[in-house]
């Protein structure tokens, strides 16, 4: 057998760019046989000095196109008519090629003559289970080829040569999570589709729609109807405050109440009185103290989705693509990341280094340079997988394809250059006053040094009006003193970043999935989406939702039904997260997640099944009533 | 022979001093320890028969067992006076009826009550509890419960005495023992508070909650109270 050896990565471009570094420019490309989307696989030749025991190798890099193989059921069980939706459970699956047959026959004709198999797939779960694919296709015309994973987090060229030195094996268990996963989904996916779309079909308006069942989805919507409804049921009620003011220095100066608020008149106004008989208010404390504002974490997926929303108003899903776009082309690191501290051994320095090209955020980078430079902040997050998403490379505006990947990128460098900075530092004063039996306090912020603040534009930290000089111990009959009122405000509809920390917080969905999930629901028109109109600045031209006629029923009807764990509460698929996380683990087999699971879904469709005429009628009332 | 009771005299004096401050009525001690001597196992030895008759006395309902001589109850002329009648309660000993967390919103109250319930069930759900992530601010799970009351709270309590007098008692410090859902029926010892508009203003120094509850009564309150909370929200639907 020659030396050689066959390379796969999870997409063309990511193939390019490493055959591109391993080959130092010399690659020579041969395409094979095109046939529609393989126009864009192409196999790339040249020469590579692999660490013993392979040595010098003929090396051909190819693709796949995500995941090649599919899973459904047989053939007998495709149909919708061909049997009851709860065989599903149970009934036999097959692994088929399906339109990427031209993609397994190159894998298969560069496997027969390669000595080994090298994986260059994402370094996460997905990525590990497609990598297993890809064996599993080598091994049908090569049983004894030697497979080896790459580990790589960016596409920059010490990266990737790093990665080819120190080749490691693949991780079948986490490739088993993601089977686990696909096997559950489709069959609880499908069991749970088939039947309540034929249940609900008959209803007016429903007739051609599908309406599917995804065990992530319905925990998605369940956050929106349920903050929906906190809403609509909202009342305000009033609530008195008791307000001192002092004029001094030309100042006016506002003391609040210690008790901020109370929901009851007639004790605001006892106390207030108490307040007035006393006539002279007593200083009890004055303080000067230094206080600061934290520059941010280093950036993990979750915060980005959730920031690229609430600060560029893009939603979490262009921010992904946009970001992979970026990474693929070699600009930041692998976008999916739950790590928020930095690797001590990184070096940090040079990454800041070549953000000084920038002619915006370059010289508050030179700076860093000059000596400003601080260690980052560790948050408690560490996948072991990747860094916390960071700029690999400067790379011009006019690189860019459009204003939004701009923006992101200049975010991501922003941030990243922020968690090398320094804390803002101010001097906050207060002062504390005792007004007959009631406490009130007024202070002032002094902004000293803004330092991350400087380059991190999204935080907002002003100075405030200077506080007049007081004294503790000395009294003062206040310039005056009244009694305000309020109406307690609904809260707003669950925007982007807000439903992201509701699934991240509940275990739904992991940093790779969320923004899918949050696209699914918005596909299938159980929500939809506006834009919130005025109020505060940070708050207004975002994005929010609201649940369709279709998600408010579906929610209601699932929730009457009255599951111990109701499909619209999160419980469930959390249970599912944690035992992939199992798997992953070594802590459990995929074969008894599968099981356990299945059987937890079993019940729960016999009881559904059991109540169908209540989700039929509320699905009903919901659409025809529109929605009274 | 069985061990007597010590004079009645002795025991009206020993509950009704500090720290016990249990004011009881003669016919209604003589009646409880006549209770006591025809049970099973009789009448506990002296040292534990005080606390025995304390325990007693916090769950029985204030109008049947404590004195209603004037130096124990609330000043007449509260209940006759309009409200602005300012004055002073010195020594008397109350029972509560009702409290409201006034820091609070009704419908804040309602879903605290609602996730404390949840919370229960949750328990029996192999723990797991949702977790309520708000952006703007840091909406915490207030409860029905001693260690979920905020530091900052501050109740209005309805406090009722032996003659059947009311008044609405504002906590202007905090007052250790008094939360939402501390006993219906509980027992409370006024030393000294000031009375101003009506309201009686309860501090540290002149207050003290002696505990207990009245089953029956805070039974009734803790099932209609879900009620009463939806019911004040709809007052405020309709306006005000």
């Amino acid at each position: 057998m020659p030396n050689k050896i066959l390379c796969v990565a999870e997409k063309p471009s990511i193939a390019r760019a490493v055959a591109g570094h391993l080959s130092g420019g010399q690659q020579s490309v041969v395409s094979f046989a095109p046939l529609d989307i393989s126009i864009f696989v192409k196999n790339f030749d040249f020469h590579y000095n692999f660490p013993p025991p392979w040595g010098s190798c003929q090396v051909t890099m190819t693709s796949v196109i995500g995941h090649t193989v599919e899973w459904d059921f047989t053939k007998d069980y495709q149909k919708w008519n061909s049997c009851e939706p709860h065989h599903l459970f149970d009934a036999p699956t097959e692994k088929t090629v399906g339109d990427r047959k031209d993609i397994a026959e190159n894998i298969k004709t560069e496997a027969r003559c390669s000595r080994a198999l090298f994986i260059w797939t994402d370094c996460d779960r997905e990525g590990e289970y497609i990598g297993t694919e890809v064996r599993d296709i080598a091994r049908t015309v090569n049983p004894n080829i030697e497979v080896k994973r790459a580990r790589f987090s960016n596409i920059e060229r010490a990266h990737i040569l790093r990665a080819a030195q120190h080749p490691v094996e693949l991780d079948e268990r986490q490739a088993q999570a993601v089977a686990a996963r696909i096997e559950l989904d489709l069959r609880i996916g499908a069991a749970f589709t088939r039947w309540q779309t034929k249940l609900l079909q008959s209803i007016e308006g429903l007739e051609q729609k599908v309406i599917s069942y995804g065990s992530c989805q319905f925990p998605t919507l369940g956050f929106v109807v349920d903050r929906y409804r906190r809403v609509k049921n909202f009342v305000p009620e009033q609530f008195w405050s008791i307000k001192v003011m002092h004029k001094r220095d030309d100042i006016n100066v506002t003391f609040n109440w210690d008790r901020n608020r109370l929901f009851d008149r007639m004790m605001v106004i006892v106390l207030f009185e108490k307040c007035l008989q006393a006539k002279k208010a007593r200083v009890t404390k004055v303080q000067k103290k230094p206080t600061k504002k934290w520059k941010p974490l280093p950036l993990t997926t979750v915060e980005l989705q959730k920031l690229g929303s609430r600060f560029l108003h893009i939603t979490s899903q262009e921010v992904m693509s946009i970001a992979e776009k970026l990474y693929t082309n070699g600009f930041i690191s692998y976008p999916r990341t739950e790590t928020d501290q930095f690797d001590p051994g990184m070096d940090l320095r040079a990454l800041c280094e070549k953000q000084t090209q920038s002619p915006t955020w370059g010289p508050f980078a030179q700076n860093l340079l000059n000596g400003a430079f601080e260690s980052p902040r560790n948050g408690r997050n560490n996948d072991k997988a990747h860094p916390p998403i960071h700029p690999v490379t400067y790379v011009t505006p006019n690189a860019l394809a459009n204003q939004n990947e701009r923006r992101v990128y200049e975010f991501i460098a922003r941030r990243f250059l922020a968690c090398c900075s320094s804390d803002a530092v101010g001097e906050q004063s207060t002062v504390d006053i005792q007004y007959g039996p009631e406490g009130f306090h007024a202070s002032g912020l002094r902004v000293i040094a803004r330092n991350y603040l400087d380059v991190y534009v999204y935080d907002k930290w002003e100075s405030s009006q200077p506080l007049p000089q007081f004294i503790e111990g000395e009294e003062f009959v206040p310039t005056e003193a009244n009694i305000t009122d309020g109406k307690t405000t609904p809260p707003g509809f669950l925007t982007e970043p807000e439903l992201i920390a509701l699934m991240d917080a509940n275990g739904i969905g992991t940093d790779a999935t969320m923004a899918d999930h949050i696209a699914k629901i918005k596909d299938r028109g159980y929500v939809f989406t506006r834009v919130r109109a005025g109020g505060d600045q940070q708050a207004s031209g975002m994005e929010e939702f609201a649940p369709s006629n279709l998600g408010s029923a579906l929610v209601e009807g699932y929730d009457q039904i009255g599951f111990e764990n109701s499909v619209s509460k999160p419980f469930l698929r959390k249970e599912m997260e944690e035992k992939m996380k199992k798997i992953c683990e070594g802590q459990m087999e995929r074969h008894d997640v599968v099981h356990s699971t299945i059987e937890q879904y079993r019940e729960m469709f016999l009881r559904a099944k059991q109540q169908s005429r209540l989700l039929k009628d509320i699905t009903s009332r919901y659409l025809t009533d529109d929605g009274v | 022979m069985p061990p007597t009771a010590p004079p009645l005299d002795h025991l009206i004096q020993a509950l009704s001093s500090p720290p016990h401050h249990l004011p009881v009525k003669p016919t209604y001690l003589s009646s409880l320890l006549n209770a006591l001597s025809s049970s099973p196992r009789g009448l506990p030895p002296p040292p534990a028969l005080i606390a025995t008759l304390k325990f007693r006395l916090l769950a029985a309902d204030i109008s049947v067992s404590l004195s209603s001589l004037p130096q124990h109850c609330l000043p007449p002329q509260l209940t006759t006076t309009p409200t602005g009648w300012c004055g002073e309660v010195r020594g008397a000993v109350l029972q509560v009826m009702d409290m409201v967390d006034i820091t609070m919103s009704n419908i804040e109250a309602l879903d605290a009550l609602d996730m404390a319930t949840r919370g229960e069930r949750a328990q029996g759900r192999r723990g797991e509890i949702i977790r309520v992530v708000n952006d703007e601010d840091g909406g915490d799970g207030l409860g029905e419960d001693r260690e979920r009351t905020k530091k900052n709270a501050c109740h209005k309590l309805l406090l009722e005495d032996a003659a059947g007098r009311r008044v609405w008692a504002l906590e202007v410090e905090r007052i250790e023992g008094v939360y939402v859902g501390m006993g219906i029926g509980g027992k409370v010892w006024v030393g000294k508070a000031e009375i101003a508009r009506g309201v009686m203003l309860l501090k540290r120094d002149g207050v003290k909650v002696l505990g207990g509850k009245v089953e029956a009564l805070d039974k009734s309150w803790k099932d209609g109270r879900r009620e009463v909370l939806m019911r004040r929200i709809e007052e405020h639907r309709g306006g005000r």
